[in-house]
């Protein structure tokens, strides 16, 4: 047998015996610690109640929001549109496709930013994008959208036109009742991506 | 990073012109390697030539350790590779017409078109019996469907199936093609050498 043929078999066997090393390496689908923490330092995953009331009231067809709290509490008061997906429940099979709508800004929510900033790392961690957290959760829309405070005469123009625009978007969201009959979410058209759709090909 | 063309690397306006550059190449080193004579082919049935099973088994061996290493290194993601799905019934008919045209015409479908473009009047033979294959399998298709579809099993790997690890099905591939190419290599040099 030549020569050139003993090297390349011996290769062929180190190759193939060196992908034992990697054995236990698993393919990178997901965000690396790194990263993670990286995206966790950078507040710009924050959008504040101002901004997502705004967006709702102009029907902001790429908004998806999402109620991580209980179904209770949800069927109790949430922001109309919203989409319950409890916090528990928020890695089932069912609801990934929603998250993986990459055509949506996906707001996370609830009380606080609590249960919401743990949902969103979890999120993040499986590698999914487009994904925020409402600054502050429903108890900051309380404060800011259902009852806004008078800024002080003294206070900047700005100050003045975000008053304004609160009272505004209170009289739109019910007035300052603070009951919010949610949307039916039946009636939110989502269009599910496939998870990932091999290449189709043959021989 | 990769496959380049579902992730956009490579626009799918593409496709025609990438497939054309493949198939030239892919047909520039099935002539280069003989596979054009229909006598090297069907060698390896009668046991007087196995450059086929030896080209066949490199490319496979050398397309799955380079595979493996390349989703290491993060260059492609396997998962978007398609995987044919398998269904055990039509693979054995179909492998055994397969082979059965294979030994008598003595081209496989690639080769045939190969033959055919150097002028051999069996290989255009061959092509025109395969398309009249294909009319009557597609004719036919729903008279045999149920055979077709029998017992699918999905895209599952062989690995999968057997319970091994990938990397020691793969050694243990690489091993056993090894064995091969010196097994035929032997048998080779005792049975006298048609020439194509």
């Amino acid at each position: 047998m030549k020569r050139v043929y003993i090297i390349l078999m011996t290769i062929a066997v180190l190759m193939s015996a060196g992908l034992f090393l990697f054995d236990d390496k698993k393919p990178d689908d997901q965000l690396s610690p790194q990263k993670l923490l990286l995206e966790i330092n950078d507040d710009s995953r924050y959008w504040s109640t101002d901004l997502v009331a705004d967006k709702i009231i102009k029907h902001d067809p790429a908004l998806l929001l999402i109620d991580v709290r209980s179904n209770d509490q949800y069927e109790e008061f949430s922001l109309p549109g919203a989409l319950n997906i409890p916090l528990e429940n928020i890695l089932d099979e069912e609801w990934q496709g929603y998250f993986l709508a990459e055509d949506f800004d996906i707001v996370l929510f609830s009380n606080d930013e609590i249960y919401a900033g743990q949902a969103w790392i979890l999120l993040r961690r499986l590698n999914y994008k487009n994904l925020r957290v409402m600054q502050g959760g429903l108890n900051h829309w309380a404060e800011t959208i259902m009852q806004p405070l008078m800024p002080k005469q003294s206070a900047p123009q700005e100050a003045f036109e975000l008053y304004d625009f609160r009272r505004a978007a209170n009289q739109y969201f019910g007035g300052g009742s603070g009951e919010i009959q949610p949307v039916d979410t039946e009636t939110i058209q989502v269009t599910r991506k496939k998870k990932k759709s091999a290449v189709e090909g043959g021989c | 990073m990769g496959p380049l063309i579902p992730f956009g690397v490579i626009g799918a306006q593409w496709d025609l012109v990438i497939a054309l550059l493949i198939g030239v190449a892919f047909g520039y080193v099935l002539e280069s390697s003989g596979f054009s004579s229909s006598r090297k082919l069907a060698g390896v049935f009668y046991g007087y030539d196995f450059t086929v099973l030896r080209v066949f088994f490199t490319a496979a061996i050398t397309a799955v350790i380079g595979l493996i290493y390349f989703s290491y290194a993060g260059w492609i993601d396997l998962s978007m590779i398609y995987v044919n799905p398998t269904f055990v019934t039509s693979a054995i008919v179909g492998g055994a017409v397969m082979g059965l045209g294979f030994i008598m015409g003595g081209y496989c479908p690639g080769t045939s078109f190969c033959g055919a473009a150097i002028g051999k009047i069996d290989a255009m033979f061959f092509t025109i019996g395969m398309f009249l294959g294909i009319f009557l399998f597609s004719e036919f298709f729903p008279a045999i469907s149920g055979l077709y579809e029998q017992s699918s099993m999905g895209p599952v790997k062989v690995y999968e199936v057997l319970g091994l690890s990938r990397s020691l099905f793969v050694f243990l591939l690489v091993i056993v093609a090894l064995a091969a190419f010196i097994l035929t290599s032997m048998i080779e040099k005792k049975v006298k050498k048609i020439e194509s």
